[in-house]
């Protein structure tokens, strides 16, 4: 093979690695890397990849998810990428792997102390909605100053009734760092929070590398009167395997002319339904 | 309440010069050696609770500086500032770490400003701008931050249904209303007025003047005003600094410095009143 | 009856230094003493110091030399020829008060606030403030259709009996008058005289320069006349 294991050379590996860890010694803070050029453009998920490059070992199982599916166009590519310059194994099924780098989901399945979930991110900065400057937000975040943050969640629920971010719904890290936790879906949120599994964040593009570790305080900022939510189905389940208690995609039914609702999580949803499980008022189609 | 000793403000390189060689005696601000601009040094004054204290002079005499490097917009080069009610003033507020001094500025002093867009974001509601001031002191309550909101609104005379639209939509009187709701958002013992009532017609500076004397006595406040206008000081402080070329050159009480100005400045300033 | 207030060698001299450093006599080597419910007038023609001895009891004036000793019913004796700033304001806001010839207030508050605001100062409730003030202003004969307008649109009588009703009403243990009556007709005079009497019952001792001699004649203990910024005599009543 003409490349180094895992593409990218040893040295710039164990500058990532460094980042890495700082990353984890500072949860929710943005510790900026020398990002590497890769044989993929930036903002296509470089950032998640220089992680998972310069941390994957031979012994490593590799699931690689976009929008939850394993089979988009971006994961195959990226899936290719690294199994071409690694040779490890990869896994479908969340819990046979050891490292997961996705994009837009953190999997249904609960993860565990033994999984490392790589998210790919195209904007790190939370506060970039209410800060267009880079050095003022250092300077806010380096001295906890969040409450242009707050006003614009404050104006939000005065204009709408609501707090109306669906993605990259920004979180309190150990009650520190406010954190943009790349665009996962509200309902991934509660998920960071305490979990077992060390999150990594990486945006290749802005480069920036930051973590939340094992067993760390995420909050997703929220008012008494007006606490977080996460995304409401209103009882759908997916036409598939019947769950009501996982994230679920809209779809169009062109035969039928109605929405229909599948999991978004597809390990997730066909581990369901091999178990037997289906979704019992779509049987019939199956 | 506030205590400043000997505080100053220099912009450029500065040398061991800068302070003989300005001030009202070589009537100007910049040192002949190096080219320094010496916005305010020597500048010792106190401040007590209730109190309104007046800070007079032209454009460029250095007090805006002043105040503002009170409120830390400005970094002062030297001196120092103690607030009785932070660490029971034995610490020099201007020393303390970014972090300390954004706390101080929450809650323990306001400022309003000449212009509204330096005391208020525009693209932020009139509503917001005082939810910033309360969010920033720990309140987590849509609800209490409005009613809170409100009640400043009504006090400042600005109408509570008004409190979701921009301030940019607001006539100059009614931003410089807000200002003052949003400075006394969290009930601050220090209030910092710099030339508040500047560019408002006649008879919208009085009504404001009127509610900062209303606010200041309910409250007990010490505030210190800024303004080139004596009529203003008049009207307001107590007690009145005046500076000229970056010093004071003359303190005293507001009606002594009006009717028997010591300084040759000072009588200059008094008696070219229109 | 107790002293309270000791003026000696009280002098004023001006430097005008933008006019060269010309000097202006205000008054020279004034003295005289004043007990509590005492009434001293000062008379004398323009320009013979009355006002400057005024003014440098109130400390409007920085006296140029001499003593001006007060007894404070809260802080004991003050020389307030030299005391502080600070000091002074404490003594005006609680024990020294002042009637000026013209009114000077904020515009566009209205007359009962403006006489209220000496209570509401110290710690009156506004309630309780205004109705005393509406109590001062009835007195004074101000209608009280007028009381929720502004003094600056009223005429020169009225606007002087806003200005004493505001002095008045916080019951000073020293108050100093300069030509408080001037602009009154002779039936608000008799108020102003009365309540003055009423004031000066209670203990409180004045200081008074009218132009009016007739007015003062009701009042005073003690005459000074001035004269070229001196005391010429000083006579009992």
């Amino acid at each position: 093979m003409a490349y180094n294991f895992a593409f990218i050379d040893e040295n710039a590996k164990r500058e990532i690695r460094r980042k890495i860890l700082k990353a984890v010694a500072i949860p929710g803070y943005q510790a900026p890397f020398g990002s590497r050029e890769l044989p993929i453009a930036r903002g296509w998920g470089t950032g998640g990849l220089q992680i998972t490059m310069s941390l994957i070992g031979p012994d490593d199982v590799l699931k690689v998810i976009d929008q939850g599916c394993d089979g988009s166009v971006n994961a195959v590519n990226l899936r290719n990428l690294l199994q071409k310059t690694t040779g490890v194994r990869t896994a479908y099924e969340t819990r046979q792997a050891t490292l997961i780098q996705s994009r837009h989901r953190i999997p249904e399945e609960t993860l565990t102390a033994d999984q490392i979930m790589v998210l790919q991110v195209p904007w790190p900065e939370a506060l970039r909605s209410v800060e267009p400057s880079e050095a003022r937000t250092r300077e806010m975040h380096a001295e906890k100053d969040y409450s242009r943050m707050w006003v614009y969640l404050y104006e939000d629920i005065v204009r709408w009734g609501e707090v109306t971010i669906g993605f990259r719904y920004p979180v309190m890290v150990n009650g520190r760092h406010i954190m943009d936790p790349s665009p996962i879906p509200r309902w991934d949120v509660p998920r960071l929070h305490m979990a077992e599994n060390l999150y990594l964040f990486g945006a290749g593009r802005e480069k920036r590398i930051y973590a939340v570790p094992p067993f760390t305080q995420v909050a997703p900022l929220e008012f008494a009167d007006h606490p977080f939510k996460t995304e409401d189905f209103g009882g759908r389940d997916c036409f598939l395997c019947g769950s009501t208690d996982t994230y679920l995609n809209e779809m169009f039914d062109s035969a039928t002319g109605r929405k229909i609702y599948a999991c978004s999580d597809t390990a997730f949803c066909d581990r369901r339904r091999a178990e037997g499980r289906m979704a019992e008022k779509h049987a019939y189609s199956q | 309440m506030l205590t400043v000793n000997n505080l100053a403000k220099i912009y450029g390189s500065s040398c061991s010069h800068c302070l003989e060689l300005t001030g009202p005696a070589h009537k100007s601000n910049v040192c002949p050696r190096c080219g320094s601009v010496v916005a305010c040094a020597n500048i010792s004054f106190q401040v007590d609770k209730g109190e309104i204290f007046g800070l007079v002079g032209e454009s460029g005499s250095g007090k805006s500086t002043l105040v503002r490097c009170l409120y830390f917009d400005e970094e002062a080069t030297g001196g120092e500032a103690r607030l009785a009610p932070y660490q029971d003033g034995r610490v020099n507020m201007l020393a303390v770490s970014a972090q300390q001094k954004r706390f101080i500025r929450n809650h323990l002093m306001g400022m309003v400003y000449q212009y509204p867009h330096l005391g208020l974001k525009m693209y932020f509601s009139c509503g917001g701008n005082i939810a910033e001031k309360l969010l920033d002191a720990g309140f987590r309550h849509v609800g209490r931050m409005r009613e809170r909101a409100a009640e400043l609104l009504q006090r400042t005379e600005v109408p509570p249904g008004r409190m979701d639209d921009l301030p940019a939509t607001f006539s100059g009187g009614m931003q410089q209303r807000v200002q003052i709701a949003k400075a006394l958002a969290n009930s601050p013992p220090l209030l910092l007025l710099d030339e508040v009532t500047t560019g408002l017609d006649v008879s919208v500076q009085a009504r404001v003047l009127d509610l900062i004397r209303s606010l200041q006595q309910e409250m007990q406040l010490a505030v210190v005003v800024v303004s080139h206008d004596l009529g203003v000081i008049r009207l307001l402080s107590g007690r009145t600094a005046v500076m000229k070329n970056g010093q004071m050159v003359e303190v005293g009480l507001t009606d002594q410095i009006l009717e028997d100005p010591q300084q040759p400045y000072t009588q200059l300033l008094v008696s070219s009143q229109l | 009856m107790a002293k309270i207030l000791n003026v000696v060698n009280l002098s004023k001299i001006f430097t005008i230094h933008i006019l060269g450093g010309k000097v202006i006599t205000g008054c020279r080597e004034v003295g005289f003493s004043l007990g509590a419910g005492e009434f001293l007038g000062i008379t004398g023609p323009s320009g013979s110091g009355k006002t400057s001895v005024l003014k440098c009891v109130y400390r409007t004036y920085l006296p140029s030399g001499g003593e001006i000793n007060y007894i404070s019913a809260a802080r004991g004796a003050v020389d307030l020829a030299k005391a502080t700033d600070q000091e002074v304001l404490y003594l005006r806001s609680g024990e020294i008060g002042y009637v000026s010839q013209f009114l000077r207030v904020i515009p566009r508050v209205a007359a009962l606030d403006v006489v209220a605001e000496g209570l509401l100062r110290r710690g009156r409730e506004l309630a309780e403030a205004r109705a005393l003030a509406g109590e001062y202003l009835a007195r004074l004969g101000i209608p009280g259709d007028l009381w929720d307008a502004y003094p600056a649109t009223f005429s020169g009588g009225e606007q002087q009996r806003v200005n004493i009703a505001r002095a008045l009403i916080t019951r000073p243990r020293l108050l100093l008058l300069d030509e408080p009556t001037a602009s009154l007709d002779s039936r608000a005079k008799m108020t102003v005289v009365e309540m003055l009497w009423e004031l000066k019952a209670a203990g409180t001792a004045m200081i008074g320069i009218f132009h009016d001699l007739e007015t003062m004649r009701k009042l005073v203990d003690h005459t000074i006349a001035m004269n070229g910024g001196r005391c010429l005599s000083l006579t009992g009543r």
